[in-house]
């Protein structure tokens, strides 16, 4: 029987579908009778889905001075005089 | 949007850089330990991308080329400037001493029902302290994060940009959720 750091360890893998079919049973029995461990893995969705939406947070639209390297990377990339993409 | 960009146009990379400017620059800054190098770095990489477009085969996301051909670029920065990242690390994220003798909870995790998905969306004071423990996180974890955990690269991808083992990137990745998740689980007993 798997001991609750047994599937704290595991936890990520079982989230993230990488456990195999016989590791991904042990988890689950484990869970079937361990009250704190069922809201670990919750907390660890949770946490999965602040993870993904801080990164999201965290990309503005618009900041001072973009237009202009955007500018400068378009005319850096377009070196000779040719569009950018062109060989 | 790649038809668009190797035809050239201006509007699909100004889509394309609004998109994900910001966290190139958030990951290339973990790399090399510098914001102002991190930017140039992230630069470089746009017009890298810009000139090779038509070279994009569609093997990976046109997101996952981008970070590809950054991270590569960053950790040769990194390299030429002796500041490589270490991913040998050995903070656990707090995963060991979270448990007694016998491997059980020393302290029960609590329920977190106050943090239902509906909520998420509007909670800035979560998402503030989140981004905030993502910043303290050590280097190598934090990458790992931000290229899985934010950007949903697969484990495979991840080792590949960070030239790194499979295995290495989901411990990294566990550690850094632990961490995350212990930090979380402390305000909610306050």
């Amino acid at each position: 029987m798997l001991k609750c750091n047994d599937v704290a360890s595991r936890a990520s893998g079982l989230l993230d579908g990488e456990l195999g079919t016989r590791s991904t049973l042990r988890l689950w029995l484990h869970l079937a009778i361990c009250k704190g461990c069922r809201r670990f893995i919750r907390q660890m969705n949770v946490t999965n889905e602040l993870v993904r939406q801080s990164g999201r947070a965290e990309t503005p639209t618009s900041i001072e001075g973009e237009e202009a390297r955007m500018d400068e990377i378009l005319s850096q990339a377009n070196g000779g005089g040719d569009q950018f993409g062109k060989p | 949007m790649v038809k668009s960009l190797v035809a050239g146009d201006k509007g699909a990379f100004e889509k394309l850089y609004r998109q994900h400017n910001q966290g190139m620059i958030r990951f290339a800054t973990v790399i090399l330990r510098n914001r102002s190098t991190a930017e140039e770095v992230t630069q470089d990489t746009w017009v890298a991308v810009l000139r090779n477009i038509g070279q994009f085969e569609g093997r990976s996301s046109l997101a996952g080329w981008i970070f590809a051909i950054l991270a590569n670029k960053a950790r040769t920065r990194a390299s030429r400037e002796g500041r490589s990242l270490s991913f040998e690390e050995d903070d656990d994220g707090g995963l060991a001493a979270a448990f007694d003798g016998m491997g059980r909870w020393k302290n029960m995790p609590e329920l977190w029902d106050e943090i239902t998905p509906e909520r998420l969306a509007n909670d800035r004071l979560i998402l503030e302290h989140v981004s905030r423990a993502i910043e303290e996180l050590p280097p190598a974890q934090r990458a790992v994060l931000i290229l899985r955990g934010q950007y949903g690269f697969g484990s495979a991808e991840v080792a590949r940009m960070l030239e790194i083992s499979e295995g290495n990137v989901r411990v990294l990745l566990h550690r850094a959720r632990f961490a995350l998740r212990t930090g979380l689980d402390k305000l909610m007993r306050k």
